[in-house]
């Protein structure tokens, strides 16, 4: 049986960045993703990085602001370009408590130098012509990033195969093997691994995997549904988002919201129907699909002549108290978790370098004691073998 | 619009009709879905409506024979209708198929069909083939010779190469030196001994294959056309559209000989390298997949009554194995009679006996399909004729050269190179290109085509504009 | 000049129906009820369709039979319809060259 320091199990964003740090650490490092690499969650994203919408604890706040500052020289320390540029974010404000909530929230972040302020339905319209601007009152305005998703998954991937980490795909783990409180095998059809520490980085599918080796997670998930147009000249000149997307979605069994987010290659990006269904899949419904299509000609009414050409369906996984899961599993001595970011590309950079350093067994430079799985009281213990 | 019914059979042709026939007759509720006017799909092609035609050919009678019958058995017909899509039912069992009805992508009106149980009879699209030049205009499959030829009675060529595999090769080449246009030469590239063509016939008893094929034979003596085993189209040139060809002598292994290429004018090239199972809406349902290695296609699993692994859905005909009209007419009937069964229309000695003649019939079809497949598919050596530079996706125009840099960064799979590339990611969702991609990358990573895996298709199947998916929403 | 007049039993007579008016590019083209904008733009010797978008080059139709994506065409003021697919109508405005929407 083949032996390493650490085994990811997973490979999107968390993974492949971890795999990253992990060989850079000088672990020696085995990755095993079931599908294609980014083939869940990572791929199936808008790539936005945002920055201005997460919680505002001190720990949300420099995974923000200082992992979009790493992204500007990554592509250049793993030798690949994902497409990283900044771009302007236009949050829509949808009614007055917003528009207050906003500017309270738009002072802070300014002091923690998020540069965030909010505009008036004048320079709303100069900046966005096309949009209607009924029943706006005003925008949010921030500086936030945004990838290809996808080549973000390589680049990492890519860069972290060339530091000696072995990344298998199509290699789904069967079974872990668990005796007393350490995780002692890995199972898949490609044979039997074993490490100093395992880490489960599946996104929407860490609950099952990581019930594998006996651990419950309290992750739930909510199947988002977006899709692509075909290109068009430009009509719509920032990531648009609206205000109350959050409140519009959380808890409903059955919603829909607006992101619009204009690609490079002149083709928009739109999001995004949500469904509660304890299914994790990535199918698109006839629903989902006019929903969305719906949504989007109230703000821009000449997206009724472009065409979709694409869609794409996802599972989003989320805590109970919608933070993080990151951290050792307390019900074993070698396992970890991690999954259910909010602002997941943002914060990948810098989280999977203090991801790296826990898993060497040392401290990152701020407590994730926030993240921790310890957080959540434990069911009782259950032991699989 | 909303409709339900007990068996949506989608796709009317050979194998579509047979299927709607024999849900109808075992009592199911059946509808038939087929983009095109009239019944009949690509092999019974009909002219237009419009048109006049005192004197339908043999085939044509044949399909219209088996089109009339859709009416007395009750089947409910949905015609000009675009499924582009196919999703489980949210609540219960049962299929939603969504239709654009009378409209190209943006001006039809929408249709949802609710059915208990589906049938996929979308058929076969002639295989692409990428070599130099052949996204230039003037390069055509023989699926679309014909379609010109036959049905619209078009044949907007002078001088022709006809290129590939198969006897389709000759009936394209007949019909157009029928229609008057010269036929430089066909490029037949599988060496196969006559005598084998001559026995496989007798596979299925269909004698009228051999007078076809005599027919056709003396159609290119008149033309004076060459027929010649063991050559292929190699290349394509012209500025703004075909303008000359290069062929080449091929190796066993289908790969160019050096120092045989020549040279000939023509203003067209038209290409029949086999056919492809058309598999978007069995893969937009997520039927389980298998890479079968003698057809060197991805086609969806099905039990030995044609089920796929999904309840309530159902494959028959060229849209799941390339065999021809025969077998698809076969598969048909079925996927038909297991959908009435699955139902409880029939029970099982009533199965037993729709099936029985059945059996032996399709057993024989199966032989002649095998007996095609073995002889008349690309030679895989074909894979080396695309270049550094051909565009192996014509949506996107993603070179070879491209998935080559993405294998060589690290890419292994058909995802992971759609990924870096686009490939597969513009309006004809990978039908185009997955086989070339595939190829290329298992000839520059050594790997097996089987994990280099398939693209995932989701709907719309065809492009929609936003205006019309908010119609399909409206109840 | 390409459409069939020879007749043969593989192609037995046909009689087209009625003469449309319908317009490539502003300009009148010879057309017939039950042909295909693919037909009649062939026919009339018309084969560039459209022009791909990064690199420019032309195209014309391929498949014949609607999976290609390649005979993309401006029909009425819609953009990318399927030419071999559609047939002509009476009045029918078909513009080639141009790739999307608005």
């Amino acid at each position: 049986m083949a032996t390493y320091d650490l085994i990811i199990i997973g490979g999107g964003f968390l993974g492949v960045s971890t795999a990253y740090e992990a060989a850079k650490a000088g672990l020696k490092t085995l990755l095993l993703e079931a599908g294609d690499l980014g083939s869940g969650t990572s791929g199936s994203c808008s790539g936005r990085a945002q920055v201005a919408e997460g919680h505002l604890d001190p720990l949300n706040i420099t995974l923000a602001r200082d992992g979009l500052k790493r992204h500007e020289g990554l592509a250049e320390e793993l030798g690949y370009d994902y497409a990283w540029r900044r771009v302007d974010l236009l949050l829509l404000l949808r009614n007055e408590r917003h528009r207050q909530e906003w500017i309270e929230r738009a002072a802070f972040l300014n002091s923690v130098r998020i540069p965030t302020e909010v505009i008036d339905n004048g320079p709303l319209h100069a900046a966005e012509p096309n949009l209607v601007m009924d029943g706006l009152f005003g925008a949010v305005h921030t500086v936030e990033g945004r990838v290809d998703p996808l080549r973000f998954v390589h680049a990492y991937a890519r860069a972290a195969a060339r530091l000696g980490a072995e990344l298998l795909r199509h290699t789904p783990v069967m079974s872990m093997q668990v005796e007393g409180r350490r995780v002692v095998a890995v199972h898949t059809p490609r044979g039997a691994f074993s490490a100093g520490a395992v880490a489960v980085m599946t996104g929407a599918w860490e609950a099952p995997v990581a019930r594998l080796a006996g651990v419950d997670l309290p992750i739930h998930h909510a199947h988002a549904e977006s899709f692509i147009t075909e290109p068009i000249a430009p009509m719509i000149f920032h990531n648009i988002g609206l205000s109350d997307s959050y409140e519009t979605i959380h808890g409903k069994p059955k919603a829909v919201t607006v992101g619009i987010h204009p690609e490079l290659n002149g083709t928009l990006a739109i999001a995004e129907s949500v469904t509660r269904t304890p299914e994790l899949h990535k199918r698109v419904s006839a629903w989902g699909l006019s929903a969305i299509a719906t949504e989007m000609v109230k703000l821009y009414p000449f997206l009724a002549r472009v065409r979709v050409v694409r869609s794409w369906g996802r599972p989003t996984s989320f805590t109970p108290d919608e933070e993080p899961l990151v951290g050792w599993a307390p019900e074993l001595d070698n396992l970890f978790v991690a999954t259910s970011l909010m602002e997941t590309i943002t914060a990948v950079p810098l989280l999977s370098q203090w991801m790296a350093l826990m898993l060497c067994g040392k401290e990152p430079p701020m407590s994730l004691d926030l993240y921790s799985p310890a957080r959540f009281p434990a069911p009782a213990a259950q032991h699989w073998s | 619009m909303s409709e339900h019914c007990e068996l949506a059979v989608i796709g009317a042709g050979p194998a579509g009709i047979e299927a709607a026939l024999a849900g109808a007759r075992a009592g199911l509720s059946t509808v038939l879905i087929d983009q095109a006017p009239a019944a009949g799909g690509q092999y019974y092609h009909r002219s237009p409506g419009a048109f006049a035609t005192p004197h339908p050919t043999a085939v044509e009678r044949e399909g219209q024979a088996l089109a009339d019958q859709l009416g007395p058995a009750g089947v409910r017909r949905i015609v000009n209708a675009l499924v582009w899509g196919l999703f489980k039912e949210e609540d219960g069992d049962g299929w939603l198929i969504t239709a654009s009805i009378a409209g190209n992508n943006a001006s039809g009106t929408p249709l949802k069909v609710h059915a208990a149980r589906v049938v996929l009879a979308t058929g076969a699209y002639d295989t692409p083939l990428p070599f130099p030049g052949w996204t230039l205009p003037g390069v055509l499959t023989c699926g679309a010779a014909l379609q010109l030829l036959k049905s619209q009675r078009v044949a907007p060529f002078k001088r022709v190469l006809v290129s590939g595999t198969g006897p389709l090769l000759l009936s394209v080449a007949a019909h157009l030196i029928d229609a008057g246009v010269k036929v430089v030469r066909v490029c037949e590239a599988n060496r196969t001994p006559l005598g084998a063509v001559a026995h496989a016939p007798t596979l299925v008893r269909e004698w009228h294959r051999l007078s076809e094929g005599l027919r056709y034979g003396l159609s290119l003596a008149r033309g004076g056309t060459p027929y010649t085993q063991g050559w292929s189209v190699v290349a394509a040139e012209g500025l703004e559209r075909v303008e000359r060809a290069t062929i080449a002598k091929l190796a066993a292994d289908g790969a160019p000989i050096a120092g045989t290429r020549q040279t000939v004018d023509v203003d067209a090239v038209i290409c029949g390298y086999g056919f492809t199972p058309n598999t978007g809406l069995a893969r937009m349902a997520g039927c389980g997949f298998a890479y079968d290695r003698a057809a060197r296609a991805w086609l969806p699993q099905r039990d030995p009554h044609l089920r796929s692994d999904l309840p309530g859905l159902y494959l028959a005909g060229d849209g799941a194995w390339v065999a021809g009209v025969g077998h698809s007419r076969l598969e048909g009937i079925v996927a038909g009679v297991t959908a009435a069964f699955d139902a409880g229309k029939i029970d099982a000695a009533g199965l037993e006996a729709l099936l029985a003649p059945v059996r032996p019939r399709l057993a024989h079809q199966r032989r002649f399909g095998l007996f095609l497949q073995t002889h008349f598919s690309p030679p895989p050596g074909l894979a080396t004729l695309a270049e550094a530079d051909t565009l192996l996706c014509r949506c996107e125009e993603v070179s070879q050269a491209e998935v080559r840099a993405a294998v060589t960064d690290g890419a292994r799979t058909l995802g992971e190179v759609k990924m870096l590339t686009r490939t597969g990611m513009g309006n004809c969702q990978g039908r185009m290109c997955e086989r070339g991609v595939t190829a290329a990358i298992c000839r520059a990573n050594h790997s097996d085509a089987a994990e280099v895996g398939l693209y995932a298709v989701r709907p719309p199947l065809v492009p929609l504009t936003v205006d019309f998916l908010i119609r399909a929403g409206e109840d | 000049m390409y459409r069939i007049k020879a007749t043969s039993d593989l192609l037995p007579e046909l009689t087209r129906g009625p003469a449309l008016t319908v317009t490539v590019n502003g300009a009148a083209v010879e057309a017939y009820d039950g042909e295909t904008i693919a037909a009649v733009l062939l026919a009339a010797g018309l084969w560039q369709l459209r022009r791909t978008r990064r690199r420019g080059e032309p195209r014309g139709p391929y498949c014949g039979m609607g999976v290609c994506f390649e005979c993309l065409v401006t029909v009425d003021g819609t953009a990318a319809v399927r030419a071999c697919l559609t047939p002509v109508t009476d009045g029918m405005r078909i513009e080639t060259g141009q790739e999307t929407a608005p």
